[in-house]
């Protein structure tokens, strides 16, 4: 192998790129030509400068910012899930809760983030999963005055006695906001002397016409 | 239903996604300031690939090996966002970049050491070559990507990355092989 052949090939040769052949072959030359050895030492020096051209570092707490602009609605844990209540989420324009309900004296309820986009109609999904089957439970939703049970023009209460059978029991309610203003929707599930409040933050947006809309959702 | 709560059920496990993504997390900020060749801009490609992917992580977790796929698809998303902007913001960034080197030719020359000076140099260096050139020498010669990694990452044959990588090298070496002074000059000019 002439020095010409070996200089073409430096570069496959020190990306390990060449076949094991030619690679002994251009090996055994640097061992024994001095000018090919020194371009070959060149070329590793340049190498060395390309790889260690920096990349600044990032501004401190890369992670914590990344993760923390996560939409938090599959951030809640298990636990949080067992214990009562998982979060609402925002998929397209159904959202979801889901609950564990566990008939034992009621304590403060997480509050869920809902963002409803101004007269648009969405679906709030709220899946309770019971323990064991109850034969007679009460149920109601409150909602605030600018939000409207959909195709319920001024009905802001509904309630109603159902029995839950035992597992994922869905509870469906297309809502709508009417104004511009923050509120809640209370959802009581009663069962004896028990009762259980779910409370969700309602947040309205005004979305322009055009604009990709953005849905933030979670536990708070 | 059950495809409800399948959907639930893949979602519940406090810190998946964080503890999926966190150990490439340093290695994909890089590649992205590759990219971008902006902090800010790095940080927004990275958090914009992590809000693409937070909903699936149960598809995360069914890849063998994330590092190279997770590097694709950032790969992908700076390339989407680069179409979606009619105004190419790499464009600014080299105004940008080009302008601080020949400040700091020009007023401090002195005060850096050979290997500051010659880094320097390079990204001068970088900023001449057009933007395939660039990304392929910046993620084979800096990050250590192989030639066969990258072309599954960028989607290109491994014969045109090979020969973009040939000529982006000689280009280097050629601008690496003028002097400071006379860089300066014509890039005034």
């Amino acid at each position: 192998m002439n020095c010409k052949i070996v200089l073409t090939q430096i570069d496959d040769y020190i990306d390990a790129a060449l076949e094991p052949v030619q690679h002994q072959q251009v090996q055994s030359h640097l061992g024994i030509c001095d000018s090919c050895h020194q371009s070959w030492q060149q070329e590793l020096e340049f190498r060395q400068l390309l790889k260690e051209h920096p990349v600044p570092a990032a501004k401190a707490g890369l992670e914590e910012r990344v993760f923390a602009k996560l939409p938090r609605k599959t951030r809640a844990s298990k636990n949080a899930f067992m214990a009562g209540f998982s979060g609402a989420i925002a998929a397209g324009i159904v959202l979801f809760i889901v609950a564990t309900v566990v008939f034992q004296p009621d304590v403060q309820q997480p509050v869920a983030n809902i963002v409803l986009t101004l007269h648009e109609s969405k679906k709030v999904n709220m899946l309770f999963d019971v323990p064991e089957r109850v034969a007679e439970a009460t149920v109601s939703m409150q909602v605030p005055e600018h939000i409207e049970i959909a195709g319920r023009k001024g009905l802001h209460q509904i309630e109603w006695k159902t029995a839950l059978k035992k597992g994922k029991n869905l509870l469906s309610l297309p809502i709508v906001a009417k104004m511009m203003a923050s509120g809640e929707l209370v959802a009581k599930i009663k069962y004896g002397k028990q009762e259980k409040v779910f409370r969700l933050k309602l947040d309205i947006h005004q979305i322009e016409q055009g604009l990709v809309e953005t849905v933030s959702v979670g536990m708070v | 239903m059950a495809k409800l709560l399948n959907f639930f059920s893949n979602n519940q496990n406090p810190g998946e996604f964080e503890v999926l993504i966190k150990p490439h997390i340093g290695h994909l900020y890089r590649v992205a300031y590759r990219l971008t060749r902006q902090a800010e801009a790095a940080e927004d490609l990275l958090q914009d690939l992590m809000l693409h992917f937070y909903p699936k992580c149960h598809e995360l977790k069914q890849i063998e090996n994330l590092k190279p796929w997770l590097t694709r698809s950032l790969y992908n998303r700076f390339i989407d966002n680069i179409r979606k902007n009619k105004r190419n913001p790499v464009t600014d960034a080299e105004n940008d970049s080009v302008l601080a080197v020949v400040i700091d030719y020009a007023e401090a020359p002195e005060r850096e050491t050979e290997q500051e000076l010659m880094q320097q140099r390079l990204s001068q260096a970088l900023e001449q070559l057009n933007e395939d050139q660039r990304r392929v020498v910046m993620l084979h010669d800096m990050e250590g990507y192989t030639l066969t990694e990258l072309a599954e990452v960028m989607s290109t044959p491994v014969g045109t990355l090979k020969s973009r990588l040939h000529r982006a090298r000689s280009r280097i070496r050629e601008a690496l092989s003028v002097e400071p002074s006379e860089l300066i000059i014509r890039i005034k000019d």
